[in-house]
């Protein structure tokens, strides 16, 4: 086994000499979440001048490799940054609303606040939530948008929510899926959308898409579409997701209230040629053996948001279930208005848990697993398992560095005190195509606190004479 | 409006009670949460703090100019809560983290008792005991009843292992309840522990001699922190009636584990009679987990007064189920929170620790309305402290309690536009604890210790772990 492992690296190693690392991590315990490569490895990882890996090895890094820059880890575990399949990253501005609501009244609660926000309230809500998805380990993120078309505050605009929120998280840093509604959603609260044709709709996506090819390079990963229930809306999201070769993330069976009514609609997705592997549904979790079986065999996704689905009474996806009918599962904290806390290890905590109370066995789900959900898992349903989800050559150097000093004596799994015990206090660096963005909670590109403080007026402002 | 004015003119009273006696801290510009019966606004204001380590006042506004105070804190509109207390902990086993990882509470235990710890000596607990109280003060408990490691055979007088460990909790600075097991018990993780074991008048007697040799020894430390010896449990059989014997007669309170396991539950459900003939039933009694219940068993404790303490991080790591939290609390039962051993929880974090269980329930009543973030923290502290007998002295900011608070910063917080507890409960962790406060004293400022050295005792226990392996 050490072997094997020591042909490939070196292998990898070689493939590297042409080129010279930008820089060296060495003396790290990593957890790469690679395919059969479940032992740490302790040794280093190289970055090549574009972001990406060139080598994960044993032991030192060869005299010979010469790096801009060398960073001893002093022995902390290096493990892939999460990843959240659904984030709706502007709601960090607003924590702890509708304390006692299911989702439908909650989305209503929400909107008596968030209604007179203009796109740049938007940016700058987006730009803070990035920076706190950042600031908890979390280097890649697929963020529903803030829907909205018109309003005095978009200038005539009906892309301008849309492209205040790419450029939020194209400026914070972040890795990204920027999830687009091609008919603008609900609307900006008091202004609502008007509802669009189809080829209203595609024109507005096409005019996003082409907006998007026009900016300067970001850490954007692709364009996704966010989904559609109701109606004859499967019908179009299938011909835009054909056409313009998007993936496709919908909201299905999230509340707890009207569930047979949520069910129902699953007839047009599958007339609607919706159910294909580019498409995963957020939350998923009021499901039928029919809708399983239908979802598997279409090769489709689903995101889990155990966090969330707590807060707001939701429920437990069944997620063992799912893996065993082959359905493919992510991850994601989801925004932080309904999960207030955006940390993807007490969000692994919360949906290990969950599921082993609900068993009452705790052989069904690991450590290993939960945190490969929240990782490879959600790469592959967001289809970006090639750049992101585990540290191996060509993918991009999105890393942790997570501190082993509180995690107690690894006598058995190193993955259960990992995942049983680290949280935020214990990542010592976030890092996105080998730069260092965090440094002990320190957001080091960016004026954390002063953008913080700066949204939270905003949303006084909004509110003011509210209450 | 006129309930605020009205709490502003009771406390009023209380400063001007306390401006005779000696002032040792003051913490000034602070929302204080107190948790007290019909406060449940945010007081702006300050906590005055006696020599003594109890709160002469809570009041709004600014404290008066002729308050002399050796000490004034500017909290900075910081949040003060009551410091958290946990009604459930194994404070040696944060020694033990992430062991068994796919195992449930017998196997386990077998795995932590059996293959690992059975090995440590005293003073090895006194480290493993240290660290965990110190990591339970980091993150915000302020008060623990500990299980202390029984490894005291019955003829064993000496008691030195629950000495080691009484003496790391004193050191450590954390308020405790020390739970002593005075008999030669089958341990939990002992599978036939539920089967029947006869009264033994031998048996008792040594007990007796040696928990009072214990609880003399305890007395003598003269340990402000020190909030009572309780006893631990009594597995079935005769032992219940000897635990009730020692519980009259030393008028010592007791936590039982029980119904935490999903393994044998019919077994474990059927050694409650035991518990009811044997008068171990009461105020003072307690259950530890108590997941798997029925109908009767509710009722009859609902009935005898006792109560039970809640652990949801620990119950989900060896998925032993959820307590049905809401319905024990609509049929009376008195209900703490514990955060169980880092063994079995193994972050000791009660932020987390809250929201595993109030999110658990929601998901289970699939209802948001069945919980909310004021009573999950209420639960937390005056809870705790209620099942634990100690609910005038802890567990909420009120007069002549002690002044165990946690500063928040309420920064990360988000803007409170309609709840400030949900703010508080559902986004808090330990990173926005500013500081930590034990009987008016400082014991831990932005995640550093004053008066020990986490690292190294971190260090020490590491050490002594992978030694005894």
């Amino acid at each position: 086994m050490a072997i094997k492992i020591l042909l490939l690296t070196a292998i990898g190693g070689a493939a590297a000499l042409a080129q010279a690392p930008k820089v060296i991590i060495r003396n790290a315990v990593i957890m790469t979440m690679a395919q059969g490569q479940q032992a740490p490895i302790t040794g280093y990882l190289s970055v090549d001048a574009g972001g990406k890996i060139l080598a994960v090895a044993a032991g030192e890094p060869p005299a010979n490799l010469q790096a801009a820059s060398l960073v001893d880890a002093r022995g902390d575990y290096m493990i892939p940054g999460f990843i959240s399949a659904h984030s709706h990253i502007w709601q960090a501005a607003y924590r702890g609303l509708a304390e006692d609501k299911t989702t439908p009244p909650w989305g209503r609660d929400r909107a008596k606040y968030d209604s007179r926000a203009t796109p740049e309230d938007t940016y700058w809500f987006t730009l803070y939530g990035s920076l706190d998805h950042l600031q908890h380990g979390i280097t890649t993120v697929f963020d529903f948008a803030k829907g909205g078309v018109g309003g005095a505050s978009a200038k005539g605009d009906n892309l301008a929510f849309d492209k205040a929120q790419f450029r939020g998280k194209a400026d914070s840093g972040i890795r990204f899926e920027h999830a687009f509604t091609p008919g603008g959603g609900r609307g900006n609260g008091q202004v609502p959308a008007p509802a669009m044709t189809f080829k209203e709709s595609r024109a507005r996506l096409k005019a996003f898409l082409d907006w998007v090819d026009a900016q300067p390079p970001s850490k954007s990963l692709r364009v996704m579409l966010s989904g559609a229930v109701a109606g004859d809306q499967p019908y179009g999201a299938a011909a835009l997701m054909k056409e313009f070769h998007l993936g496709n993330e919908t909201h299905f069976l999230e509340a707890p209230d009207n569930e047979g009514q949520q069910q129902a609609s699953f007839g047009a997705m599958v007339a609607s040629g919706l159910m294909q592997p580019d498409l995963f549904f957020g939350h998923f979790i009021h499901t039928t053996d029919y809708i399983l079986q239908q979802t598997a065999k279409a090769g489709a996704g689903m995101s889990w948001q155990p966090l969330s689905n707590g807060r707001l009474a939701s429920g437990v996806a069944d997620i063992p279930k799912y893996l065993k009918m082959g359905i493919r599962v992510g991850m994601g904290v989801d925004g932080e208005a309904s999960a207030d806390l955006a940390d993807p290890f007490e969000n692994m905590r919360k949906g290990l848990y969950a599921v082993r109370d609900k068993y009452e066995d705790a052989t069904v789900m690991s450590p290993y697993q939960v945190l490969y959900l929240h990782t490879m898992g959600s790469a592959d349903v967001m289809l970006v398992k090639d750049k992101v989800g585990s540290l191996e050559p060509g993918k991009f150097a999105d890393f942790l560095l997570v501190n082993p000093g509180r995690l107690g004596v690894a006598l058995e799994d190193p993955y259960a005190n990992l995942v049983f015990v680290a949280a935020e206090g214990d990542i010592d660096s976030v890092w996105i195509g080998g730069t260092m963005e965090v440094d002990h909670d320190k957001v080091l590109n960016h004026d954390f606190p002063k953008i913080q403080a700066d949204v939270y007026g905003r949303v006084a402002a909004e509110n003011q004479g509210k209450q | 409006m006129k309930r605020f004015l009205l709490v502003a003119a009771l406390l009023g009273v209380w400063s001007a009670v306390s401006a005779a006696q000696a002032v040792k801290l003051v913490v000034r510009d602070a929302k204080i949460l107190t948790m007290a019966q019909g406060q449940r606004a945010p007081v702006a204001g300050y906590i005055s703090v006696g020599t003594d380590g109890r709160i002469l006042a809570v009041a709004a506004g600014e404290p008066p100019a002729s308050l002399n105070a050796a000490s004034v804190i500017d909290a900075h509109g910081d949040y003060v809560t009551p410091g958290f207390i946990s009604s459930h902990s194994h404070v040696w086993q944060a020694a033990w983290r992430g062991l068994a990882q796919d195992k449930t509470t017998p196997s386990w235990g077998r795995d932590l008792y059996n293959d690992h710890a059975i090995r440590a000596m005293p003073e090895d607990l006194y480290w493993f005991c240290l660290q965990g109280s110190l990591d339970h003060l980091q993150h915000g408990i302020t008060s623990a009843f500990d299980f202390a490691l029984n490894r005291g055979a019955v003829s064993n007088m000496d008691s030195d292992y629950d000495k080691a460990q009484f003496k790391a909790k004193m050191d450590s600075g954390i308020r405790f309840e020390h739970a002593y097991t005075p008999t030669l018990t089958p341990r939990a993780n002992n599978t036939n522990a539920s089967a029947p074991v006869p009264a033994d008048p031998l048996n008792l007697n040594q007990a007796r001699a040696r928990l009072k040799a214990f609880l003399d020894w305890a007395a003598a430390q003269h340990s402000p922190q020190l909030l009572s010896v309780m006893l631990s449990g009594a597995p079935a059989g005769g032992q219940a009636v000897g635990a009730a014997i020692l519980m009259k007669e030393f008028h010592l309170g007791n936590q039982v584990h029980y119904l935490e396991a999903p393994d044998n539950q019919l077994q474990q459900r059927a050694n409650f009679r035991s518990y009811m003939k044997g008068g171990l039933l009461g105020p003072t009694l307690f259950f530890g987990h108590f997941v798997h219940t029925d109908d009767y068993i509710l009722q009859e404790t609902a009935k005898a007064g006792a109560g039970m303490s809640w652990q949801p991080l620990s119950n989900g790591r060896l998925a032993a189920g959820l307590a049905d939290i809401p319905k024990y609390l609509e049929m009376g039962i008195r209900v703490g929170m514990g955060v169980d051993g880092e063994a079995s929880a193994d972050i000791a974090d009660p932020f987390e620790n809250m929201r595993m269980g109030l999110y658990a329930i929601r998901m289970k009543y699939a209802d948001a309305t069945v919980m909310s973030p004021y009573q999950v923290m209420y639960l937390h502290t005056m809870g705790s402290a209620d099942v634990m007998g100690v609910k005038d002295k802890v567990g909420s900011l009120e007069p002549g309690k002690f002044a165990d608070l946690v500063l928040i910063n309420p920064a990360r917080l988000g803007p409170v536009l309609e709840d400030v507890y949900a703010n508080i409960v559902f986004v808090t962790g330990e990173r926005d604890i500013d500081s930590v406060y034990v009987g008016g004293d400082l014991i831990v400022e932005h995640g550093k210790f004053l008066h020990q050295d986490f690292n190294k005792v971190q260090a020490e226990s590491a050490k002594r772990v992978i030694a005894i392996n």
